[in-house]
């Protein structure tokens, strides 16, 4: 089992390999997307009921907290790419670090955008300093360093190099981020999900939620396999394969 | 689904509403950027490639 694991790691590594892996994965990943997504926006928008406190207005949280699931998500897998890309200078890891940042940018420019609007109607203001939306705020700062980071330097596997450190390094935001509606008093409502067994909304109102998570899952992992493709096809373009390939 | 509650616009229907654009704005931007870069990229290579060919 490990073996085979092990095999399978270091085939995925090669850059070819890995393209035509993406290639045969991303029409399927694209199919689940739209069927969860389309689940999900029909069961939030018309299943679901509304809120005997929020009303209507709720209803945001369909696409705020799989977006704030998702910044978290994203910059955890780039930090995991960043230990893979300095202990085992893997190209494929280098990739995914370049190509997963403007996706996790995105995702927490909606959850902060989206969490704006739904903090209007309810907290009475688009924005507050408080701990879990500032952390957020330092999130996206960070996704911008690293974008900043990978576009300033000439040589992309140096560019990884120091996009990998950075994301190490602010991997220490993502546990303040998660745990500071407990640590401090904030305005933010704390996880509904804080035991999985016993959630704190109701299952009509939580399996659309769900499924838009999923759903921002596969979208994600649709949209960084084809960004892959593209980043090792440009750092690959001298190569044999490459001409092969396209020639 | 009561679609006049949901999108009323003396209660939370603009906010709902530009929730969901912005965040169907930004999803399919990625999508469409993504989609062109790598077709740019190929075309791009395509064309190098060509260029190395007919070099005698």
């Amino acid at each position: 089992m490990w073996s085979s694991i092990k095999t399978a790691f270091h085939q995925l590594g090669s850059p070819p390999t890995f393209y035509g892996f993406a290639g045969r994965l991303i029409p399927w990943l694209a199919l689940i997307t739209a069927a969860l997504m389309g689940w999900g926006l029909y069961g939030g928008l018309a299943l679901a009921p509304a809120d005997y406190q929020q009303g209507e207005g709720f209803r945001i949280i369909y696409v705020h907290v799989p977006s704030a699931w998702m910044s978290l998500f994203v910059y955890v897998t780039l930090a995991v790419a960043g230990v893979v890309a300095l202990i085992w200078r893997m190209k494929v890891a280098e990739a995914w670090i370049t190509s997963s940042a403007p996706l996790g940018a995105s995702f927490t420019f909606l959850a902060l955008v989206t969490g704006s609007l739904w903090g209007k109607p309810m907290w009475g203001t688009y924005w507050v300093w408080d701990a879990r939306l500032t952390a957020e705020l330092v999130l996206l700062f960070l996704y911008f360093g690293v974008i900043a980071l990978n576009a300033a330097i000439e040589d992309p596997r140096s560019a990884a190099r120091a996009c990998a450190l950075l994301a190490i390094v602010g991997v220490v935001n993502i546990p303040i981020i998660h745990y500071s509606v407990e640590w401090w008093y904030t305005l933010h409502q704390g996880s509904i999900l804080a035991n999985p067994a016993k959630p704190t909304v109701h299952p009509d109102m939580l399996w659309p939620l769900l499924w838009m998570a999923l759903a921002f899952n596969f979208l994600f992992f649709t949209l960084v396999l084809l960004r892959m493709r593209t980043e090792l096809l440009d750092r690959e373009r001298g190569s044999r394969w490459v001409e092969d390939l396209l020639g | 689904m009561n679609f006049a509650e949901l999108f009323d616009p003396a209660g939370h229907g603009p906010y709902i509403l530009a929730s969901y654009g912005v965040t169907f704005v930004v999803l399919l931007w990625n999508v469409a950027v993504s989609l062109l870069r790598d077709r740019r990229l190929r075309h791009e290579i395509r064309n190098e490639i060509r260029a190395r060919k007919a070099v005698p």
